[in-house]
């Protein structure tokens, strides 16, 4: 286990050095990304400014600030996944295809670790900085109150939707390895995060259960606030929820993970 | 001039094919963007349930709606151009220098490109989805035509904004592209032209919806409204100046309501677009042509 | 050791349909086309020897040496490595075996050379000691210190071939599998390699089985030749044998007074094989089958020979008729 850890610094080490030869890249790439949030909130404000405050199916009101907070702690768990499992794309988009996914099934490391290790992604600390500055600066037109089962509950929600993005996308771009590409596939499920960035009510009775459990990216983004803003849930109770439907799709991604990868055959002459 | 502009027809017909043969991942993309797009009619919907008044910065739901989904048909079938890359590339490579040799116009070049690829998007993908979006809508009632003149009308100038906009965004494509040569940031600069233009132009948002009647008033004057926000306004039926925050004068002022007045709104939207096109081209020319003294000088 | 027994590798492929309409069609088709890649070979490869394994483009040489990584599932038959099946065993394999693909780079790419090695060490649990005592033999044989410390993608063809075959030796395993490493390379960087792999062996007493186009490599390097066409092994034995397991070859090179119509060699039947240049024509025939006599007289009648080379057939021209009589 602790060999796993020493390996994966390892590799790390060869994605900062790699990503330091392009730093300006970089902070465009982060420049970028705050100017897509800056132009998304920014849309989201100019939407709700002109009603008091949003009216959802529940009856539940939300400002623009609680929304704001919704959608910037939303970054958290995509931020943190995005830090880890980028290369996964690029396996799902073409690196089956090409064949240079071949040099992991040659050498004696799991295959889902190499791919893992062998992509540590910067430019999702961008993520992550406007999420945690978002947090701060909605809470404090909020009266949120920040007690313990609040940040127990945020804490939670951040790692263990973290895992369930992160299975989600083992599980489909797992289909790669039997299908030659899954990009796309991939890249539809992905963008049911954007509905991460709302309070899960608005959305049809139908929308909200898919949300919650087949692509569960409402479940440790919107819920949450729910929660803690408008005491729908107890907190503890929905961190217990929520890990456990983590571990659940962890699991059931580690099973298709390992079905797929058995029927992969090697491209080329 | 027929004969002068076929020698640029390779380009049109390459990337025509190139894109054609690109049409199952559009088609991902397409639903990617519904996708994207229905969350935020759903957050419209939310929007309008909470207010109390039926109609908002001169929307009532129904036109929200159909105005958000026309919106994002119109930017995803217009707004693929290339140009920018190709011409960073270019620079990137200093091959900028060889392009200049050939006997044909850069600029044009890249146009024709554009064009091609376009070709495809919107033959092939948009027309069917307006044309699907118009029916659906117009059968539930969220699009309603006052004749069957009015129809004609909003067709025709639609058509014609969508070159206009193709070509306009084509030349702000070529001219950030042409930008690159003085300040070697291309990478992230594409993307950022993107978000800007979709901010702008009224595709996240109407216009009528920015805070501050100055700041209404200068981004209606900014080329991006035409862009996409007036075309698919003529289309539905709505003249773009009768919303809040226009500096045009709308002919239902002086002529009352009518189709007269809807025409001429009509017309002085394309004649605006049309300006802020030529004009655009022609910063791109001209940055260009500095740009090649500057390679020439240095004996590039 | 590497038993290789009935091994089988048929590949199915949907037929595909032209057209936007025969793009659903092949989704929902059954139509699939089969290729039989490999079909039943069967040989054994002893500790410590290096093996030519040779065939044209598409023979299935490839498609052997990726089964017998791991990387591709036999159809039926078996491939044994010391006993264990590689794609059941893979991790444990993967510690006994090296592997180089001519096309294709296992380095990493956007870092330094001496970054991929240091990962290396990691990934295969090597000592510091034998880190040190390895590196030191692969630039001794490769002389790669001089580009160790460039990122990999800076790297001419013939530094990064260096580099992929230090790179899979790195962790000294058993076997090391080379699926045309010396493909692109000049006349100095290949001699490099082929010295490396011979030190490799005769020091290290690594097993090698090297699939290569170019006839030296196999003339330099290699005792025993598995030659492979069209999926089935025809020949599987000593290299000085194959010269004479299919006759007596003997090749003939004619200096001729000028360019001549070549049809009149049809004259000999098939017996011979030849190519033609400028102003010479290079003939390949068994000696067993027709007399020398017979050429050099045909020669000098028929063909106004000026001058004239006799030689052994080389491995080359041996390889070529052999595979030409396989087509018939």
């Amino acid at each position: 286990m602790f060999r796993y850890i020493k390996l994966y610094f390892s590799y790390i080490k060869q994605s900062i050095i790699g990503r330091l030869e392009f730093k300006a890249d970089l902070f465009i790439s982060i420049f970028a990304f705050f100017l897509a949030s800056a132009s998304s909130l920014g849309t989201i404000y100019l939407t709700i400014s002109s009603v008091p405050s949003l009216i959802d199916s529940n009856g539940i009101s939300w400002t623009f600030w609680e929304i704001g907070l919704i959608y910037g702690f939303s970054l958290i768990p995509i931020g943190l996944d995005h830090l880890f499992t980028d290369e996964l794309w690029r396996v799902a988009y073409f690196r089956v295809a090409n064949g240079t996914v071949d040099r992991y099934f040659l050498r004696p490391l799991p295959i889902l670790f190499q791919i893992i290790a062998e992509r540590f992604q910067f430019d999702a600390f961008g993520e992550l900085i406007v999420g945690i500055f978002l947090i701060v600066i909605c809470s404090l037109n909020t009266s949120v109150c920040w007690n313990f089962q609040a940040i127990f509950l945020l804490i939670v929600a951040s790692v263990f939707g973290a895992i369930i993005i992160s299975s989600l996308k083992i599980i489909f771009s797992s289909l790669a390895f039997r299908f030659k590409k899954s990009g796309p596939l991939l890249q539809i499920v992905y963008n049911f995060r954007d509905y991460s960035r709302y309070p899960i009510n608005i959305f049809p009775k139908v929308l909200q259960f898919i949300l919650c459990f087949a692509f569960p990216f409402g479940l440790f983004s919107s819920l949450p606030f729910e929660a803690i803003l408008k005491g729908t849930y107890n907190c503890y109770y929905l961190s217990f929820i929520i890990a456990g439907v983590s571990i659940l799709f962890l699991s059931f991604s580690m099973f298709i993970w390992i079905i797929n990868i058995r029927k992969y055959e090697s491209t080329g002459s | 001039m027929a004969s002068k502009l076929r020698k640029y027809f390779p380009f049109f017909k390459a990337n025509m094919m190139s894109v054609l043969s690109y049409r199952f991942n559009i088609v991902v993309w397409i639903i990617v963007t519904a996708l994207e797009v229905m969350a935020s009619l759903f957050l419209w919907i939310a929007v309008y349930k909470s207010s109390l008044e039926p109609v908002i910065n001169g929307f009532t739901m129904k036109e929200m709606i159909t105005y958000m989904v026309f919106a994002n048909i119109f930017s995803f079938t217009t707004f693929a151009s290339g140009t920018m890359e190709s011409v960073t590339d270019d620079v990137k490579e200093g091959t900028i220098a060889m392009q200049i040799t050939k006997p044909i116009s850069y600029q044009i070049r890249f146009m024709f490109t554009t064009l091609g690829g376009l070709f495809i998007q919107i033959f092939l993908f948009g027309f069917p989805m307006y044309i699907i979006a118009y029916v659906v809508f117009y059968c539930i009632g969220f699009v309603s035509i006052t004749s069957i003149y009015q129809l004609l009308i909003s067709i025709i100038i639609f058509l014609l904004l969508i070159v206009i906009s193709c070509l306009t965004n084509e030349a702000i494509s070529f001219f950030t592209g042409v930008l690159t040569f003085y300040t070697n940031a291309a990478f992230g600069l594409n993307q950022m032209q993107q978000i800007v233009i979709a901010f702008l132009s009224g595709t996240a948002i109407p216009i009528s919806f920015f805070p501050g009647d100055i700041f209404k008033k200068i981004v209606n004057f900014l080329p991006f409204a035409g862009m996409v926000q007036n075309p698919v306004l003529i289309l539905l039926g709505k003249s773009p100046y009768l919303l809040e925050g226009n500096i045009i004068p709308s002919a239902y002022s002086y002529l009352g309501d009518g189709l007269l007045s809807f025409a001429l709104d009509g017309i002085i939207v394309v004649i605006i677009a049309s300006f802020w096109c030529v004009i655009l081209s022609l910063f791109g020319t001209i940055l260009f042509n500095q740009a090649i003294k500057k390679v020439t000088v240095h004996g590039g | 050791m590497i038993e290789v027994i009935n091994l089988t590798k048929v590949f199915r492929k949907p037929v595909r349909q032209e057209g936007v309409f025969g793009m659903f069609k092949t989704l929902f088709s059954r139509k699939y086309e089969e290729t039989t890649a490999v079909n039943s070979i069967n040989f054994k490869i002893n500790d410590g020897e290096i093996v030519g394994y040779i065939g044209s483009n598409g023979a299935g040489k490839s498609t052997t040496i990726k089964m017998l990584c791991g990387i591709l599932m036999p159809t039926s038959g078996k491939v044994l490595i010391d006993n264990e099946e590689p794609y059941k065993k893979r991790k444990k394999i993967a510690n006994k075996i090296g592997v180089v693909f001519g096309q294709k780079t296992q380095l990493w790419w956007d870092i330094a050379l001496i970054e991929t090695f240091k990962i290396l060490k990691d990934i295969y649990q090597i000592s510091d000691q034998e880190y040190e005592e390895r590196l030191s033999f692969i630039n001794e044989v490769l002389g790669i210190k001089e580009f160790i410390n460039q990122p990999v993608r800076t790297l001419s063809l013939g530094q990064r071939m260096r580099a992929d075959l230090a790179a899979s030796w790195i962790h000294n395993p058993e076997i090391l599998f080379l699926d045309e490493p010396t493909i692109g390379l000049d006349v100095l960087v290949k001699q490099k390699i082929r010295d490396a792999i011979k030190l490799m062996n005769e020091k290290y007493h690594t097993t090698v089985i090297l699939t290569t186009h170019d006839m030296t490599d196999i003339e330099n390097l290699c005792s025993r030749v598995i030659l492979i066409d069209k999926g089935n092994i025809i020949y599987d034995g000593p290299l000085s044998n194959i010269k004479h397991k299919f006759g007596d070859l003997r090749t003939v090179e004619i200096r001729t007074k000028k360019d001549l119509d070549i049809d009149s060699l049809d004259h000999f039947d098939n017996l011979v094989t030849y190519t033609k240049n400028d102003c010479s024509i290079s003939i390949s025939f068994d000696n067993d089958k027709i007399k020398l006599e017979t050429i050099v007289d045909y020669a000098f009648k028929h063909l106004e020979a000026t001058d004239m080379k006799i030689s052994e057939i080389s491995i080359e021209q041996v390889v070529k008729s052999i595979l030409a009589k396989e087509d018939k």
